[in-house]
């Protein structure tokens, strides 16, 4: 396959606060490849929107990215050397703050925010701020760059363009708000979009309207998109390959078809037996035992273990990495489970966990630890 | 902001929106106020006023060339000169005003002890106030907001740095800090240009202070992380972004500030640190007629209800944009 336009390599990103480092991102590796919807799925707090911050090295303090390699086209976005004193450093090929600002951000890689309402400056104007945008990255004049905020205003299906180009955000409602985010980050046609949670503050007809229009922008421009979302529906709905987030690990890589009917993690089938379905009552609902342990002070083994219906005593102890497990059409299908063959642990042999060791929040682990 | 659920749902443009947050809204609100209206009313009156004795003073300018030559000038086109103190044979000190049964209705406030009449120094002396007023609030308020707005989006050791030296100077009483300020600068000769600028740099802190606080929750909003991943410098987010959404806050403190500029720069031409004889400065008159407040209480009591009269009218209105704008009280 063709260099892929981003490729994340062991990206590390960590949170140092007063109670201790919070490993939100742990060693992620994933690509994505030209005009590829990558799908990038978890509960809350897997570090999914982390990961994609660090992707524009826009992880604020206390956070900071501590290991692994980001490359966007052959440039390197992150990157890390030892140097001669033993001590690691960035490397010399890795974009300057400036370039990143300049050329990448907006430009190469633009970011599609989760809450529509808060994503737009109130003080001004929506095609002001569009305008400004535009003429920011692309330098180009003020009534060229009006005309094309009109346009691309048009483009994502706001109507009245000219009209609502002097409207103010609170004018808009939520769905056109989100319509005009994408206005803007289509803009300056990027070559990636990250799209983090785009649809999570809509409700589900306007939800379905804004994919059908991705869907389509998508095909039109060829632009590659990361999309955020800790919504199974919508992935199933959108993307190409998906990426399963547990505790900052990708337990789970796939193509989408392969994801949903070939699951090989068992957290994947857990979250798609979570789902709420029309054929299925409340009843016969399968939420995840406990909740996700904190970054802080993940449990031994398998981070996903203490939660794990099919855990046994192996997966306390061994940390599983991200392998391939089975290959469907040349692409690898990626899963972090011990149970596989290829990880040969003895997981067969092993003794299933009690289903007693509840996990409740705060105490991660519990009496496992 | 106090936007219903309702108009967020709707999409169409919403008017009751629109009405809610323009100026003319801000407007009616306070006229709304009985006590805010009054303030606007006194606020206007004095402003009216100052635009008056400038046009009025500077048509004398025109009049009678050179400044020097104003000074002598027996008459400003409009008004007596303020400034001029009649010749030796003519003064009429200390004139009691026109209802008392000595004064005169020519002299309708009475004289001062150099024969000026009473009246015009009052009106010239609003000029004096009204820029003293506003002029320091917006040193203080443009130092501020950058300062502020600074600190508080960059944060970590620009906070802390910018912060400090705040709050240091914050400590010390500000009319001490102005008044050393004042004798260092002036080298002596104390102007009322220099208790202008002191009194600005001495208000700087409590504006950086109140819009940082408003900086630290509003760099957290969508739209900066928004304006971040698209490439913005921090210059332009901070001159675009976080300062128009920090600003109401500081904007009331300001017309409630210019009140409180007038009377501390008073002060300090009473103590004999801001506008010099024979300026028409009412906190000057105040230190020239407290001398004479046996013989002539009028001397002191007219120049005592301009400032008092003012700068109620300044905080009223003030107190009035407070309210108007604050969302709680608008449902």
């Amino acid at each position: 396959m063709a260099e892929p336009l981003l490729r994340v390599d062991n990206l590390k990103t960590q949170f140092f606060t007063d109670a201790g480092t919070v490993r939100a991102v742990d060693g992620i590796s994933f690509e994505v490849h030209e005009g590829e919807i990558v799908g990038l799925v978890g509960e809350s707090g897997a570090g999914k929107s982390v990961a994609s911050m660090s992707l524009l090295r826009l992880v604020e303090s206390p956070g900071e990215i501590v290991g692994g390699e980001i490359t966007y086209r052959g440039e390197t976005i992150f990157g890390l050397e030892e140097g001669p004193d033993g001590e690691l450093r960035e490397r010399d090929d890795m974009l300057s703050n400036e370039e990143m600002r300049d050329r990448i951000r907006g430009n190469e890689i633009a970011v599609i925010f989760q809450d529509p309402m808060e994503s737009l400056n109130p003080v001004f104007t929506v095609g002001g701020q569009l305008r400004e945008f535009i003429e920011l990255n692309r330098g180009l004049g003020e009534d060229e760059a009006r005309e094309e905020s009109v346009e691309m205003l048009r483009e994502v299906g706001i109507p009245d363009p000219a009209e609502r180009y002097h409207e103010y955000p609170h004018q808009f409602s939520g769905g056109m708000r989100q319509r005009v985010l994408i206005a803007m980050a289509l803009a300056c046609e990027p070559n990636l979009i990250i799209a983090d949670e785009p649809t999570t503050a809509l409700d589900v007809t306007v939800e379905g309207q804004i994919l059908e229009l991705v869907d389509d922008l998508q095909a039109k421009y060829g632009t590659s998109f990361i999309w955020v979302t800790h919504d199974m529906g919508v992935v199933a709905e959108i993307c190409d390959r998906v990426n399963v987030m547990y505790l900052g690990e990708i337990i789970e890589q796939a193509p989408v078809d392969e994801l949903f009917h070939d699951t090989k993690h068992p957290y994947t089938t857990a979250l798609l037996n979570s789902m709420p379905r029309p054929d299925r009552t409340v009843e016969e609902l399968e939420p995840i035992r406990g909740v996700m342990p904190e970054a802080i002070n993940p449990p031994s083994g398998c981070r996903f273990h203490p939660r794990c219906p099919d855990a046994r005593e192996v997966c306390k102890r061994v940390h599983p990495g991200n392998e391939v497990v089975d290959r469907a059409d040349g692409t690898p299908h990626r899963a972090a489970c011990v149970k596989h063959d290829v990880f040969d642990v003895g997981y067969d042999e092993s003794v299933p966990l009690e289903e007693e060791p509840q996990v409740t929040a705060g105490t991660p682990g519990g009496e496992d630890r | 902001m106090a936007i219903g659920e309702s108009q967020l749902d709707s999409d169409g443009p919403s008017t009751d929106v629109d009405a809610q947050f323009g100026w003319r809204y801000t407007f009616g609100k306070v006229m709304q106020d009985t006590t805010a209206r009054w303030g606007l009313y006194v606020v206007a009156v004095v402003l009216f006023i100052s635009a008056y004795t400038l046009i009025d003073s500077n048509l004398s300018r025109l009049t009678f060339g050179a400044v020097s030559d104003f000074a002598a000038a027996e008459a400003l086109p409009l008004f007596e000169h303020p400034e001029r103190i009649p010749p030796p044979g003519e003064i009429e000190s200390n004139v009691p005003p026109a209802f008392h049964p000595d004064g005169t209705l020519s002299h309708p406030l009475g004289t001062d002890p150099d024969g000026r009449d009473y009246f015009t120094r009052i009106v010239y002396g609003a000029q004096v106030s009204v820029s003293v007023g506003i002029v320091s609030t917006l040193i203080g308020f443009v130092g501020g907001t950058i300062i502020g707005a600074v600190s508080g989006y960059y944060g970590g050791w620009v906070d802390d740095v910018l912060m400090r030296i705040v709050e240091t100077v914050y400590a010390i009483p500000p009319l001490i800090l102005i008044i050393v300020f004042i004798v260092f600068v002036s080298g002596g000769t104390p102007d009322i240009r220099y208790a202008i600028v002191g009194v600005g740099i001495t208000f700087i802190p409590i504006f950086a202070r109140i819009i940082r606080s408003e900086v630290l929750s509003v760099r957290e909003m969508d739209y900066i992380e928004a304006a971040r991943a698209s490439g913005v410098k921090n210059r332009d987010i901070i001159l675009r972004h976080v300062i128009p959404n920090s600003f109401a806050p500081v904007l009331v403190y300001a017309t409630l500030q210019i009140g409180v500029t007038i009377l501390v720069v008073a002060g300090l031409s009473f103590l004999g640190f801001g506008a010099q004889p024979p300026t028409p400065d009412w906190g000057q008159m105040l230190n020239v007629s407290h001398g004479y407040m046996h013989s002539n209480v009028w001397l002191s009591i007219w120049p005592g209800i301009a400032i008092l009269v003012t700068i109620m009218g300044f905080n009223l209105f003030g107190d009035g944009l407070q309210d108007a704008l604050d969302p709680r009280i608008n449902d």
